[in-house]
Order: structure tokens, then C-alpha cells, then sequence
């Protein structure tokens, strides 16, 4: 189907547009194929009729007259009924994103397969036989447009984009906006004293400022992906010495660069040292903890090695300390006296092995590109891999040295990013949704609020659960984050002084596209206070 | 008995309200609105049947991380303990013998070696499963869905609630204390339960009007989450509703006491998660099962105080617990029993701690138990290859243990399979 590529200078926020004008119509299409639910399952409301009607006459209304002539806009409302009922069948492809030389998004990726119901469950027991796709209603992706793309790709990358990001982004498009995000430099996080860093309540703020005001977003976003893979928490770790802000800025300043770089800093980080008992061991008696984790959880995956080749890589990496004081290197230091000098048989091969070796060994091993591939297309782009996608970008990331950025760009120009698949499939984690929020209003002085209800939720940032970081997705809802979700919107609502008008909120945090609860909701809502209250509580805000 | 949950309790009207359970949303639409009562009213009847309707309590202590059986359930007269573990094998001067001499609980446990000397406390020895899995988190899936073949996606106390008390139809038969997340010893997408991380505040802010805002926010709502998300706010409401009813009837007759002190894991509110658990059993809420969690006992490195630190802390939360149910006259009806992924290597390393090892004893505490000692420990002195104890009872025993004998429901349809039989509980009264 041949939508076409808006034209910049008309996607601008306040003038109706293309965007606009598709993401409504694509609401009261929904609305439409919703009353035929309805009708099925005899649960017809009123007041959500009559919001739908509303809806669609807004649509109507928007939609300028030459536009509406516009054949490449389809707001007939039966075809995009049509594409409500079976998205996966109409629903509007997006134009290739690069070049087909640089992306293997043009012809090797099959078309994603349909989201599971249960993403956090393995695939094992078969699925109820009525897929709830045919039952319940869905949202109609905004990814006709670029505009909608770009808006997608921003609440992927940036937390949520504040007002002028977006209408920067919506300026320059979508590949613009990408190398934008791509080849930025971190902006670097104010300098802490060393009292401060050593304070994990000031530590905690002080990153959680960063992420709300940084230029730099995507820098915290990845900052915030390896906080959580290469994983170390406070409680361990100790506060005696900042080596938990040490690794913040480490993964800052190599999050987008080389696998092998990142692997071998994490491995002598002071603070993983620590916490995974790395600078405790010895060649004489190698504690095991590091090396399961360093295959399990960082690079191979659990399955892809044995037990004795923990016990090989245990030796092999044993040698490191944690730095003195007179040192003044932020590393761990390194001492022959303590390593292992013998042969180990390691992942097939034996032979004398040091850190390097180890790790060499490792990115050689089959498992470990679609390992770090998986655990960023989960992230970033659905909770369900494409295996075949998967394999592709793997040999690609092999092939390029193990470099992130390239890999980045290739997840981000996928055509399963942008597929109908891949829309409001990944849920926000609360760290995510509260700094996201606080974007959006452009408040910068909810650091500390969101701090003190971050542990309702789940996520204290340096304090994961375990080593194997946070959950994702269904991890993160339940009764008791729902709770401690929705309190946080009307807490930080209530701190927030100059609220954003709410006119447009609609549109900039929430797509323009709702369910027909939500739309009958904010239809019935007035006052700006209690409109960002609905919106920002709402199910589609929680995704991203 | 006393007063039984209440399937007889909850109307028809309740469970309509309830009817899209957990994750349940498409299976609901499918079986259609008007379906619901008849499925209800003849769950309700074969559950009567099968004797289900009892007042038995389960709660499960997860010791994250992998306990040391070796410094819990300490054998007093084995000279290899000394040989593999030339400083934590100190630990059998001090221990507190349980059931003649050989065996002794670290000594940082006198509130369970009290209990165990009023026969209120049985020890599995030797629990594992064939081809230990040395990873914390397979093995804890693996314990968490019965399933050591880790096919299995659901838990098995989730496929417990959905299995047997599903019909109840309200969210509190299944509860996760003290967590933000629900486990995935609960999970099933067919049972009702709730995850309360801590009482107090566990309400909408906002009073009624906010509740019923967020109620019909969360109507219908599409997507891959819909049903979950839909189901997790109905379940919060309700939840709310039950904890607010409850709150005020409550005082527990115990000093339950967190210990700040322990920060080896962010999973330290164990006194505080049992606390919430005796509440919601103590004021009818109908909670049948219940999960908690204390983290730390990944004792890689200098394990001996550290441990002594955990089991004092558990050793108290659990006493506490066992004494406010005896206060309120509910201890009759209510099991304890822990798990954890695995032991920890009988040889300790050069850091005074341990690695990662296989069996690793099992502690079940209650009035409905029949104390002593129970499976058989394994041998220091004949090890596997990988320098490991050999397990003697497979962990499934336990749970069927737990599910025929305890709880009184067929083991066979949440394990699949029948294992070798350990009676450590009292069933409950016809």
C-alpha cells in the first residue's frame, strides 16, 4: 500500500496533519471494529459509542480538504477498519529505511511473527487456541507516516522526547533523527565529589537528573540497558569507594563503541570486581562467580557452555585486585602473582589462557553475537526475536569487530522496528516511565520523587534484584506496580508548578492513538492537571 | 475447623466481577461472558467433591541465592566437614543437635531448634534433582516450575491456585508479599493472585473517584498486555479493598523486626513480607497460598558470618510468624516451608565462602507437620565428579508432600508424575 512519506515542514505540531489526521481516523477505526466486539460480546456502552463518534468526527474535521483529495491518504474508515481487524494483513508497510547495501531490512528479514500473548513465557505449552488478537481491539500503528516512525523511534531511544526534541526530530526525519542519536557524543553527567559519589541517595538523583535533562538521552538510555546487563548493585559493592559511579561513566563512555572494549572493562570494573568476586580470586583458588556470569548472563547465554568450562574460565581470569588507594587508576590492577599459570581447556580448546584470551575465546564462540543481539532487540525493539533476523544481524555485528553502533542502527532500521508487531509491544520499565514523564512535562526537579518511588515499582537504580538485572515487560506489571505507577503520575502532578497545556498532549505522549476506553476518558476530561492525570496513567503510556 | 474460605463465601456476583483473571483475558473472551457461571458453579462443585474445601495455608520462604545446607543443617560427627571446609566447618561446635546427635541446626537458629523440639518441624535432607544445574536462574526456574527438564512454563504453585482454587474467583487465593513483581513460582495465566509489596499504601492515592478513573482506564485495553494490564488494575482494586477491610482488624500478637542491618540483597524485608502474610490469613481474607523472598545466600566469599547473619534473621521472621498465628489460633492450619536453587559446594573455597554446589536440605514448619528428620543426607565422603553432594530425595517429593498431605489436593495433576512418598504433614480433617 502506497502511503506516502509526509513532507516535513507539514508535520508540525500545530498545524493538523497527516499524522494527525491518520493516527485519529485510526482511532475511530478502532472504535469501529471495536462496536462489532461489542455487538459479539454484548457489552455495548453508550458513552464510549458516543465518544467514538466524537472521534471520528474529529477525524473528519482535521483532515484538510486537499488533503482529504490526498489519494495516499486513507482515511476511508472501512479500510482502516480493515486494518484494525487484521493489521498484520493491511496494515501499512513502511518504506525501506537505508540503503539496501547497508541494512539487511530490505529483503532477508521474513515479516516478524505475531507478538506472543505471553511474552515473558517461553514457548512451550501451546497457546490458547483463539489468538486475542481476533477478540480484543488494536491499536492502529502510527507508522504510515515518518512522523509516526520518528515518534516511535524517539520514545524508543530517549525515555520520551521532550517538545522540542520531537519537533526537531519531526523536522529533520527519520534517518536525520537516527544519525543524530547515533553519532552524538554523551553529554557528560556533572562531576561528583567524591563524597557525593560515594552517597548511593545522591548517586541514584544524580543520575536520574541527568537522564531528564541531558541533551544526550540516547547515551542514557544505552547507560541505562548496560546498567542492568553488566549488572552490579550497591548493597555488595559498598559505598566505601565510588566504583559504582566509576562504572556509570564507563558505561556511558563505551556503551556504543565495541563489544570487546565493554567486555574487558567489565570484567576489571572495581565495582564488578567486587561484586562478582572477580578481585578476590585466584589462579590457586579461583572463585567461580564472575566466570558463569561473564557466559550465562553477559555474552554466551545459559546452555551454550559447561560446567567445567566455568571452572577453566575461573582460573584463566583469575590474577585481578581491586585498585589501592595511591593507585589512582580506576581499573582493577592486574598481578602475575595470582593469576594461573598452567593450561586450561576452555569452550573446546586448551591451551594457556589470560583475560584476553578468555574473552577472544568468547566473541569467538557462535553463542555470543545472537546473545547481545537478542538481549538489545528485546530492549529496544520487541519482546519477540526474529530468529532469522536475529542470525543475520549476529554475523553482521561478528563481522564488523563487535561494534555497537552499527548494530544499533541496524535494529533501529529494521523492518520489524517499525512493523505493527513491534508498536507498544515492549512495556516501560519504571525507571523509563518516570524519567519519561518528567521529559515530557519538562520537569527537572522530579529526580528526587522519582528516587523515592522507584523502589515500589521495582527498579532502585544500582540495587537490581540479582545479577541478571531487571525483569522486562509482563516482569514489571502487577497489582502492586500498577498501584505505585499510578500513584507516581498524581504525586508528580501534584509537584510539578507550570504544567504543559494538555492540548496537545494527546497527540505528543500518547501517539493520538488510544484504546476507546482511554479516548472515552480524556473525551470526558477537562482541566489540564486532570488531563496529563489520565493520559499519563493511561495503558498506552506505560509502553513504549 | 475453623471458618472455612469461602467458596461458599463468594457470590456469583464477585466472581463475574472478577471473571478476567490474571493474564486469563483472551481464554475469558473466548469462553464467553454467559459461559462464566456454569464453569463457575461446577468448578465450585467438583472442588467441594474432591475435598478441597479445607483451611490449610501454604507459605514458601525462597532463600535466594543458594542456601548452604552444610551451615544450616550441620552434621555434627563427620570428620570430612573439617577436611572440605577448613573454616566453615567450625560451625558443628556450636550447632544445635536436632533428633539425637548426628545432625545439628547452625546455631543461629534457636526459635526453629525450639520448634523442632516440639515436633513442629520437619528436615528434608539431601534435596535435589538429577543433573544439577549449577545456574541461579535455571535451577530457580527449574524449582519454581517442578520441571527439571525445563519444558515447564508455569509454577507450580500458580498451576496449584489455578488447578484447585481458581474458582474462588477473587485475587487474594494466590499472594507474593514483600515483592513488587510476581514470581514465577506463582505464575500461571489461570490463577488468581496478587503480588503486595507492602501494605500500607497499597491503594489508589485519590480516594474512590481516582480507583473508579483507574478502573475504567483499564477497560478493554488492547494490545499484547491488555488482558494483563486490565486484570492487574481489577486485582489491585480489589486488593486495596480487602487490605483496607483487613487492616483494621489486625494486631499482631509478635514482634516481627526487620533487620536493617542485613544489606546483602535489596530482598531483605522477609519480617515485614510475613507480617503482611499472617494479616491477610488472620483476617479471612480466603489467602490460600502465599510466597516470600529473602535474598543473599550467594556466600561466594566469607561465608560464616554472613550466613549466620541470614539464618538468625530467618530463624527470628519465621518464629515471629509461627508465633502470631498461635496467638490468633490460626497456626493450626498454616505450613512453612523453604526453598532455594540449590546448596553450595561441601569444599569451600579460598575466600571462606562457597560455590556454587546441588542438594541442600529443605525445612517445613507448622503445626500441620510432623517433625524429625526425613530423607537421608548425603555423603561427604562419596561426592560427584564435580565435587558436589548427590541428592537422596527429589525435590518433587517435597511438593507432593506439601500438596496431598497439607493442602489436601491430587499432586499428580500440578507434578504430572507421582514421586517416592515423604509424610511429613498431617492431612487435613475430612
Amino acid at each position: 500500500m502506497g502511503m506516502g512519506e509526509g513532507t516535513p515542514k507539514r508535520l508540525r505540531a500545530d498545524a493538523p496533519s497527516r499524522r494527525k489526521v491518520l493516527a485519529v481516523a485510526g482511532t475511530a477505526a478502532a472504535g469501529v471494529a471495536a462496536t462489532r466486539l461489542l455487538g459479539l460480546r454484548d457489552l455495548s456502552d453508550r458513552a464510549f459509542s458516543s465518544a467514538l463518534g466524537r472521534t471520528a468526527a474529529m477525524a473528519l474535521e482535521m483532515a484538510e480538504p486537499e488533503m482529504a483529495m490526498d489519494p495516499e491518504m486513507a482515511i476511508d474508515p472501512a479500510m482502516a477498519m480493515d486494518s484494525a481487524m487484521d493489521a498484520e494483513m493491511s496494515a501499512p508497510k513502511p518504506a525501506p529505511l537505508a540503503e539496501p547495501s547497508s541494512t539487511p531490512a530490505s529483503s532477508a528479514t521474513p515479516r516478524p511473527a505475531p507478538a506472543a500473548p505471553r511474552p515473558t513465557a517461553a514457548p512451550v505449552k501451546p497457546e490458547p487456541a483463539v489468538a486475542p488478537r481476533t477478540l480484543s481491539l488494536d491499536w492502529v500503528p502510527p507508522f504510515a507516516t515518518e512522523a509516526g516512525r520518528v515518534a516511535h523511534l524517539l520514545r524508543r531511544t530517549t525515555f520520551a522526547p521532550t517538545r522540542a526534541e520531537l519537533e526537531r526530530a519531526q523536522s529533520e526525519g527519520y534517518a536525520r533523527t537516527l544519525d543524530r542519536l547515533l553519532e552524538t557524543p554523551p553529554a557528560a553527567p556533572r562531576v561528583l565529589t567524591d563524597a557525593d559519589a560515594r552517597n548511593i541517595g545522591t548517586l541514584q538523583t544524580w543520575w536520574l537528573e541527568h537522564m531528564i535533562q541531558s541533551p544526550t538521552p540516547f547515551a542514557e538510555a544505552m547507560t541505562l540497558f548496560w546498567h542492568g546487563h553488566f549488572t552490579s548493585d550497591f548493597r555488595k559493592v559498598g559505598t566505601g569507594q565510588p566504583y559504582l559511579y566509576w562504572q556509570n561513566l564507563t558505561w556511558r563512555n563505551l556503551g556504543t563503541g565495541d563489544l570487546r572494549t565493554l567486555v574487558k572493562q567489565a570484567t576489571i570494573d572495581p565495582a564488578m570486581l567486587r561484586y562478582l568476586d572477580l578481585g578476590i580470586s585466584t589462579g590457586r583458588n579461583p572463585n567461580e562467580n564472575y566466570a558463569r556470569e561473564l557466559m550465562e548472563l553477559f555474552t554466551m547465554g545459559a546452555g551454550t557452555f559447561t560446567e567445567d568450562d566455568v571452572k577453566a574460565a575461573s582460573r584463566a581470569l583469575a590474577g585481578w585486585r581491586l585498585p589501592r588507594a595511591n593507585e589512582e587508576v580506576r581499573t582493577g590492577v592486574f598481578e602475575r602473582a595470582r593469576a594461573y599459570a598452567g593450561q586450561v581447556t576452555f569452550l573446546g580448546k586448551t591451551g594457556t589462557l589470560d583475560t584476553d584470551g578468555v574473552i577472544d575465546r568468547i566473541l569467538a564462540n557462535e553463542a555470543t553475537a545472537p546473545y547481545v543481539v537478542r538481549a538489545l532487540w528485546t530492549h529496544f525493539v520487541s519482546p519477540s526475536p526474529n530468529a532469522s533476523a536475529v542470525a543475520l544481524l549476529a554475523s553482521r555485528f561478528k563481522g564488523s569487530g563487535y561494534q555497537i553502533k552499527p548494530l544499533l542502527r541496524d535494529l533501529f532500521t529494521l523492518a520489524e522496528f517499525t512493523s505493527p508487531g513491534s508498536y507498544r509491544a515492549l512495556v516501560k520499565s519504571p525507571t523509563e516511565l518516570m524519567v519519561g514523564l518528567a521529559r515530557l512535562l519538562g520537569a527537572s526537579t522530579l529526580a528526587r520523587p522519582i528516587n523515592a518511588a522507584a523502589d515500589g515499582m521495582g527498579q532502585r537504580l544500582f540495587d537490581p534484584p540479582n545479577v541478571s538485572g531487571w525483569p522486562q515487560n509482563a516482569g514489571w506489571v502487577s497489582a502492586n506496580s500498577m498501584i505505585a505507577r499510578a500513584n507516581f503520575v498524581s504525586a508528580a502532578l501534584g509537584q510539578v508548578r507550570d504544567l504543559p497545556l494538555a492540548d496537545d498532549a494527546y497527540l505528543r505522549a500518547l501517539d493520538g492513538v488510544v484504546g476507546p476506553s482511554t479516548a472515552s476518558i480524556l473525551d470526558r476530561t477537562t482541566g489540564t492537571r486532570d488531563k496529563w492525570m489520565a493520559i499519563l496513567s493511561s495503558p498506552e503510556f506505560q509502553l513504549k | 475447623m475453623k471458618t472455612l474460605i469461602g467458596l461458599d463465601r463468594i457470590g456469583r456476583r464477585e466472581f463475574l466481577r472478577n471473571g478476567l483473571v490474571f493474564g486469563a483475558g483472551a481464554a475469558g473472551l473466548a469462553a464467553g461472558y454467559a459461559a462464566v457461571p456454569d464453569s463457575f458453579a461446577r468448578a465450585v462443585y467438583f472442588a467441594k467433591r474432591d475435598g478441597v474445601v479445607n483451611d490449610r495455608v501454604l507459605v514458601m520462604i525462597q532463600l535466594a541465592g543458594g542456601n548452604d545446607g552444610l551451615q544450616t543443617v550441620i552434621p555434627l560427627q563427620d570428620s570430612r566437614l573439617r577436611d572440605l571446609r577448613p573454616s566453615l566447618g567450625a560451625v558443628a561446635q556450636t550447632a544445635l543437635p536436632i533428633g539425637g546427635s548426628e545432625f545439628g541446626l547452625s546455631r543461629s537458629m534457636p526459635g526453629l531448634k525450639a520448634l523442632f523440639d516440639k515436633g513442629k518441624v520437619a528436615v528434608v535432607q539431601g534435596v535435589g534433582y538429577p543433573r544439577p544445574n549449577g545456574s541461579h536462574f535455571e535451577s530457580i526456574r527449574i524449582w519454581e516450575t517442578a520441571d527439571p527438564t525445563q519444558r515447564q512454563q508455569d509454577g507450580w504453585m500458580g498451576e496449584t491456585i489455578a488447578k484447585n482454587y481458581d474458582s474462588a474467583g477473587h485475587p487474594l487465593v494466590g499472594c507474593a508479599c514483600g515483592t513488587t513483581g510476581l514470581p514465577g513460582i506463582l505464575r500461571d495465566a489461570e490463577a488468581t493472585l496478587t503480588v503486595v509489596n507492602d501494605a500500607r499504601g497499597f491503594a489508589f492515592n485519590g480516594g474512590d473517584a481516582r480507583d473508579r478513573s483507574i478502573g475504567a482506564l483499564y477497560t478493554n485495553t488492547p494490545g499484547i498486555y491488555g488482558a494483563l494490564f486490565d486484570s492487574s488494575i481489577a486485582t489491585a482494586r480489589d486488593t486495596a479493598a480487602k487490605l483496607r477491610a483487613g487492616a483494621a482488624t489486625y494486631t499482631p500478637k509478635a514482634e516481627y523486626s526487620d533487620n536493617v542491618r542485613l544489606t546483602y540483597s535489596s530482598r531483605n524485608q522477609l519480617a515485614a513480607a510475613l507480617r503482611l502474610a499472617s494479616q491477610l490469613i488472620v483476617t479471612g481474607t480466603g489467602v490460600k497460598l502465599l510466597h516470600v523472598t529473602l535474598g543473599g545466600f550467594d556466600t561466594h566469599e566469607r561465608q560464616m558470618q554472613r550466613q549466620e547473619q541470614l539464618l538468625a534473621y530467618l530463624d527470628g521472621a519465621v518464629s515471629a510468624f509461627y508465633a502470631d498465628l498461635a496467638a490468633h489460633g490460626m497456626s493450626d492450619r498454616v505450613m512453612v516451608a523453604t526453598w532455594t536453587e540449590f546448596g553450595r559446594r561441601p569444599r569451600e573455597n579460598a575466600n571462606q565462602g562457597t560455590d556454587h554446589g546441588s542438594a541442600t536440605p529443605v525445612l517445613l514448619i507448622g503445626d500441620t507437620v510432623k517433625g524429625g528428620l526425613y530423607g537421608q543426607a548425603p555423603s561427604l565422603s562419596a561426592l560427584a565428579t564435580d565435587g558436589n553432594l548427590k541428592y537422596t530425595v527429589d525435590f518433587r517429593s517435597v511438593y507432593q508432600g506439601i500438596l496431598e498431605e497439607h493442602l489436601g489436593v491430587d499432586p499428580l495433576a500440578v507434578l504430572g508424575q507421582t514421586f517416592p512418598k515423604l509424610s511429613f504433614a498431617k492431612p487435613p480433617a475430612a
